[in-house]
């Protein structure tokens, strides 16, 4: 073997040990996140073994743990893990496409667009009345609210589109786009508030909460396939979210057709955050903080950074979902809250320290 | 290797910034692209790659028409280092790797970590092979970036003010390189750059870029007294010492024409 030849296996071979240390930082997310899930079925008003929810996820166990396990407590965190993973992966992906590292699904107006479209079922519609149950207060017709939601949220993002069709419409320009129609969509849902009842206004509040407790195993199995397409949609782009760090000529110069491609994810973005947002409501900063957390960890190689991402943004969405429900307990505080109150420090954290790894 | 014909482009809602540009090059060569600032470099280099394209004009490339290429097949033939190099969090290996991108389906292969792994080592980047690109000085940044252009394997590298922001030692190192890259390689590569005896000690051609036309094009002969002042509105002398040729400038007696402050993309 020559000198050169052996130089280069020298120099591949480190490589090759450089990204098994970022693939054994995905496994161990990947089993902190598991381990989470299973503390999270375990935690609630009737306390369960963690052998109680392993036994009674193979199918053994008593009949009530099992009735515990699969219809109450599955359910959320399953929709916990898919709801995390689908906002963290979007945040991430527009945090590439629209070179703003504070980028998430809120910045299309996703959230706000959702927030109007579910106030305008409730109010104008009327889907609104309320009623009590042990969980808290519940909506008449779930499905009409969720439509109106996407259709709110797809709307906003719809419009950002349309403009760049008019006019070449620069990721910056994106950013500030959704940012205005984000305050259109909060005016004509607080404009639709002031008109409303006191009923329909705390139905509206409590849809805006985001409740992870509420969506049955057809509306995770809808939320899991789209997340799911797009997440094989993501990382099919991994490279192209590469090159588009360096800037778009550089982006073009390495074969990356820039214009298409920010087009086309921002769509698969706002579909899957839509969907999301339509079934649990608003969760804000799950799309955010995750990918600024593991980028610290692993870089901003979208190989690792994407799939780490998902995983974090399952775990702070899991995390959130059982404070949520311990602290105060038997009271269950509003998801979208606990998620803001974990986002709003690391806001500030990445105003005054930036977001470059040490 | 590279012609450009009648080549015309305007931003949008501004007036035109190339208005006729022509001109034919082989491999091997090492062209400098002068004028001042506005002129239009920046963007001519742009249009060869069709990053930007042309309102009219045909730029060929090794006998093919840039504008019938898709983008992958222009990064395999042309690649292209920007001014301004934002940079992720990622290690030089990983950015080297990604000049691999126009080759990678899903996975890079083991051929595109060997011929990254040999830039790397050409460019005498092992040392901080594993190194993350945000903790590099200006001069090995510099090199990092051009190292991921040759992982392109281009036919043609374009280098965009390249020495700009690097000290004296760095802005011969890197036009160094390049030459060398040109030589060895049989690469065509063409550099915007402001510094004349810069160019002059490591180009072999010089295109001048006055008003969107080339005003001066051939070997070092194009460098004259009258040139510089034509294209910079500056008295210099050009001389000849130990057989190389360096501009002086000897006053400022007239003002650049500010107008041509063409807006940048």
């Amino acid at each position: 073997m020559g000198e050169k030849t052996a130089m280069l296996h020298r120099g591949t071979g480190a490589y090759a040990g450089y990204i098994r240390k970022k693939v054994l930082l995905i496994i161990i997310l990947a089993v902190v996140m598991l381990f989470i899930a299973l503390i999270s079925i375990a935690s609630g008003s009737s306390e369960l073994g963690l052998g109680e929810v392993v036994a009674a996820l193979m199918g053994k166990g008593g009949q009530q743990t099992r009735m515990i396990v699969f219809n109450i407590r599955l359910p959320r965190v399953v929709t916990a893990v898919v709801a995390g993973i689908g906002l963290a992966a979007v945040g991430c992906v527009l945090q590439s496409i629209l070179k703003n590292p504070l980028a998430s699904a809120s910045t299309l107006g996703v959230s706000q667009g959702a927030a109007f479209g579910a106030a305008f079922s409730i109010i104008v519609l009327g889907t609104g009345t309320q009623s009590q149950t042990l969980d808290g207060i519940t909506i008449s017709n779930p499905y009409l609210i969720s439509v109106c939601a996407f259709a709110g949220s797809i709307l906003s993002t719809m419009v950002i589109l349309g403009l760049s069709r008019i006019k070449r419409v620069t990721p910056e320009s994106m950013v500030l786009t959704g940012v205005a129609l984000s305050s259109l969509f909060s005016g004509g849902t607080a404009l639709l508030q002031y008109f409303a009842d006191d009923v329909k206004v705390s139905a509206v509040v409590f849809w805006t909460y985001g409740n992870l407790g509420a969506t049955s195993w057809r509306e995770i199995l809808i939320m899991s396939l789209v997340v799911m397409l797009a997440l094989i949609y993501f990382s099919l782009n991994r490279w192209n979210y590469n090159a588009l760090q360096s800037g778009e000529s550089t982006a073009k110069g390495l074969g990356v057709n820039v214009e298409s491609i920010q087009i086309v994810n921002m769509v698969v973005c706002a579909v899957t955050a839509s969907t999301i947002v339509s079934y649990i409501g608003i969760i804000n900063f799950i799309g955010l903080i995750a990918p600024h957390l593991v980028r610290r960890l692993i870089g901003s190689d979208y190989r690792y950074l994407l799939p780490a991402s998902a995983l974090m943004g399952a775990i702070l969405l899991l995390l959130s979902d059982t404070v949520s429900r311990l602290i105060a307990a038997p009271i269950i505080l509003p998801i979208g809250a606990i998620t803001s109150f974990l986002g709003a420090p690391l806001f500030l954290y990445l105003i005054f320290k930036g977001v470059k790894r040490r | 290797m590279i012609e450009a014909k009648e080549i015309a482009f305007a931003y949008r809602n501004s007036r035109k910034v190339l208005a006729d540009i022509s001109f034919t090059l082989g491999g091997g060569s090492f062209l400098a692209l002068l004028g001042n600032n506005g002129a239009g470099k920046s963007t001519l280099l742009k249009c060869l790659n069709h990053i930007l394209e042309p309102d009219q004009g045909v730029i060929s490339v090794c006998g093919q028409d840039v504008k019938s290429l898709k983008r992958r097949k222009i990064a395999q033939t042309m690649a292209f280092v920007a001014q301004q190099n934002d940079v992720g969090q990622m290690t030089v290996f990983d950015t080297v790797l990604m000049g691999r991108k126009p080759y990678i389906t899903i996975n890079p292969s083991q051929e595109d970590l060997d011929i990254t792994q040999n830039v790397i080592d050409r460019m005498e980047l092992s040392d901080f092979a594993l190194r993350y690109v945000d903790e590099l000085s200006g001069g090995e940044l510099q090199k990092v970036v051009i190292a991921r252009a040759l992982a392109q394997q281009p036919r043609v590298l374009l280098l965009d003010e390249p020495t700009s922001s690097l000290d004296l030692y760095n802005q011969h190192e890197v036009m160094r390189i390049a030459g060398e890259i040109a030589r060895e390689d049989h690469i065509l590569v063409i550099v915007v750059i402001h510094d004349i005896n810069l160019a002059l000690r490591y180009c072999d051609r010089f295109l001048f870029v006055k008003d969107g036309t080339v005003f001066a094009y051939g070997d070092s002969s194009v460098i004259r007294d009258e040139t510089i002042s034509a294209v910079y509105g500056v008295n210099a002398t050009v001389r000849e010492i130990d057989g190389n040729k360096i501009v002086f400038v000897d006053s400022l007696p007239t003002k650049p024409d500010m107008k041509q402050t063409w807006p940048q993309e």
